[in-house]
């Protein structure tokens, strides 16, 4: 697990894994050079995310 | 109003973060049962949605609840099918209820699309030889780097 960045999402961590169960997956290759970036959706049987999302802080979803 | 700074040792040519996956449970029951923490969650503003590997999607149990086809810079069209899940952003908030390709990501564990950036605002700076990523969600400002040129 790499460095954190932020220590309020690094202490909401330590309590979510408490209290919800944490999945893994196999190591995948992080150096297969190939590039990821960029793409277009060519059609879609959703119309996806078109609007707003509803947020909370990570810390809400704890109590 | 929430917001995250990322400073990076040196110049990068790739912004990664952490991220959290949540199952799409009803959260004013409280904490989805499970979830998946990366490290290596790629901000990718050529992306117009958010996808996760096959291999998240498969540990967190999550439905197929549409399909799609998308094409790559450099690669072929390919078909992909759609899942709903919850964000956790490294600035500590959630974004609900995001609806994500499954797709295999060369490199990385997930991707971070323009759905979920076009609700921040973003800036990327290099000065003194290190990359700075900073966001603030929701989006307030109305930058423009060219106005210190004219005024």
């Amino acid at each position: 697990m790499g460095k954190l960045e932020n220590s309020t999402f690094e202490e909401f961590l330590q309590e979510l894994r408490a209290k919800s169960k944490e999945v893994t997956i196999p190591k995948r290759n992080c150096h297969t050079g190939k590039k990821a970036i960029g793409f277009s959706v060519k059609n879609c049987t959703l119309r996806l995310n078109e609007g707003p999302h509803n947020s909370r802080p990570l810390s809400e979803l704890l109590k | 109003m929430s917001s995250f700074t990322k400073e990076f040792a040196d110049h990068v040519s790739v912004i990664v973060t952490n991220c959290l996956v949540f199952t799409p449970d009803d959260l004013s029951k409280g904490v989805p049962h499970a979830y998946y923490h990366t490290t290596n969650c790629i901000w990718d503003t050529g992306a117009e949605i958010t996808v996760i590997c096959p291999e998240i999607a498969e540990a967190l149990g999550l439905k197929e609840i549409g399909t799609g086809q998308i094409g790559g810079i450099g690669g072929e069209d390919h078909e992909i099918w759609v899942a709903k899940v919850h964000l956790g952003l490294p600035s500590s908030e959630t974004i609900e209820n995001l609806e994500v390709y499954v797709d295999d990501i060369p490199d990385h564990d997930m991707i971070i699309g323009m759905d979920v950036m076009k609700e921040m605002d973003i800036a990327i700076t290099n000065a003194n030889g290190r990359t700075k990523f900073t966001y603030e969600r929701p989006s307030t400002r109305n930058l423009d780097f060219t106005q210190k040129h004219n005024s």
